[in-house]
């Protein structure tokens, strides 16, 4: 993913994951802004792939976007790696 | 009183049950649990068992027939035993947007209507099924219809000044009387009364309950991102520099050192917690169970009630413009409670 995931992108990307049949690794090393919108993405993402009996990791998370995922308490849900290095 | 009569109470109120499920599915947040729903039905039937002594020992001192009574005196006393559950839920912020707030009224309203219709029943046995369902259905509809309006109008106004004081219940207080009064004032014809009644405080109720929805994602949006700028201006040493960071120093003259510190860790803190709550919320939203309030959060929320003690009343005014500005920036905070 890359850009923002704002309110205005949310819709396209929570339908792009939904057609994915069992997404598991979302590499996030160019998505510069997430907004609530963009988190319930995630959430719901990883809701759908838990059923499945999976998760969903998100790698390379830029470290103010790492804060917010662990903010808001998400890091507990999604298993969220920073780039290497 | 005989198993028919409880038979019929029920009827009058499944349409009224209905609504309530149908507010509390609406609910996106989860706002309101259906424990908590059930626990506003048992209130508002305590309320009703209280209504019914006032009223006794007021309509004995009532000089006017029992019509009069009715349209004048009686929605006063069972507004006011409604509210009375209404303050404790808005005082102490368990509910505090017009989406919980409008289950919370709906369900005390509800409780409200089944003892009264439980009542009415046992003393006009006699009374045809059909009269007693559009009776009890339109008053159902109307106690719930009027707490409902009462506790959203009152945090509405809590919203913008969470200080306020017991004033700020007065205009949905009378709100919720006018209602009353003309439901009874139109009771000489049951069925004008209920369809008056179904036709306008659902819609009403329900229109106030989608614009709380949309209201709070915006400030979930809104919110969040002003935290997370908050923030990272903290980590980064840029704080002191921003329009908040200026305030903050311009109450140097007033506060002691310590005390300024104090606020800066406050002011951290509960950006923190906030985002915190937020994702309680995108959980429930997402139909999540996982638990946020881990042993941190725990620790973070005794944190802050330690901050606010060592404050004191007065600084924590003075960081009013900060934070705690609304009646959400309060609120929210009780999402993380256990």
């Amino acid at each position: 993913m890359a850009g923002r995931l704002d309110a205005t992108q949310c819709d396209a990307a929570l339908k792009f994951l939904d057609g994915l049949p069992q997404p598991q690794v979302i590499d996030l090393a160019q998505l510069e802004y997430i907004a609530s919108a963009g988190l319930r993405v995630f959430l719901l993402t990883q809701k759908r792939v838990k059923a499945l009996g999976a998760g969903l990791r998100l790698i390379n998370v830029k470290p103010q976007i790492h804060d917010i995922f662990r903010y808001a308490g998400f890091d507990r849900i999604l298993d969220i790696a920073r780039p290497a290095g | 009183m005989s198993g028919l009569l409880l038979m019929r109470a029920p009827i009058a109120l499944i349409p009224v049950l209905l609504f309530l499920a149908a507010l509390v599915h609406a609910d996106s947040y989860k706002l309101v649990s259906v424990r908590a729903v059930l626990a506003m039905v048992a209130a508002g039937a305590a309320a009703a068992g209280a209504s019914y002594v006032a009223n006794i020992y007021a309509y004995v001192q009532f000089a006017g027939d029992f019509q009069a009574y009715s349209r004048y005196v009686s929605p006063w006393i069972e507004e006011a035993l409604k509210a009375a559950v209404l303050v404790v839920l808005i005082r102490t912020r368990r509910v505090g947007l017009p989406v919980d707030a409008g289950i919370a009224g709906f369900a005390i309203g509800t409780g409200f209507a089944l003892v009264e219709n439980l009542y009415y029943l046992a003393s006009r046995p006699e009374t045809a099924l059909p009269v007693q369902v559009i009776r009890g259905f339109g008053t159902a509809i109307m106690h719930g219809g009027t707490a409902a309006v009462l506790a959203m109008v009152s945090v509405t106004l809590y919203e913008r000044r969470p200080d306020g004081g017991l004033q700020l219940l007065l205009p949905g207080f009378l709100a919720a009387v006018a209602l009353h009064a003309g439901f009874n004032y139109l009771l000489v014809r049951p069925a004008l009364a209920t369809l008056a009644t179904v036709i306008v405080l659902p819609a009403v109720i329900y229109l106030v309950f989608q614009h709380s929805e949309r209201t709070l994602r915006d400030w979930l949006d809104d919110d969040l991102d002003s935290k997370v700028q908050l923030l990272e201006a903290i980590n980064t040493g840029t704080f002191l520099d921003s329009h908040l960071g200026r305030y903050l120093q311009s109450l140097r003259e007033l506060f002691r050192g310590e005390i300024l510190a104090d606020m800066l860790c406050l002011v951290r803190l509960h950006g923190e917690l906030a985002l915190r709550a937020k994702g309680v919320l995108l959980l429930r939203e997402s139909g999540m169970e996982e638990s946020l309030l881990d042993d941190e959060t725990r620790e973070k929320l005794a944190e802050l009630a330690q901050l606010e003690r060592a404050i004191g009343k007065t600084g924590m005014l003075a960081l009013r413009p900060m934070m705690m500005a609304t009646g959400k920036d309060i609120w929210q905070l009780k999402l993380l409670a256990p």
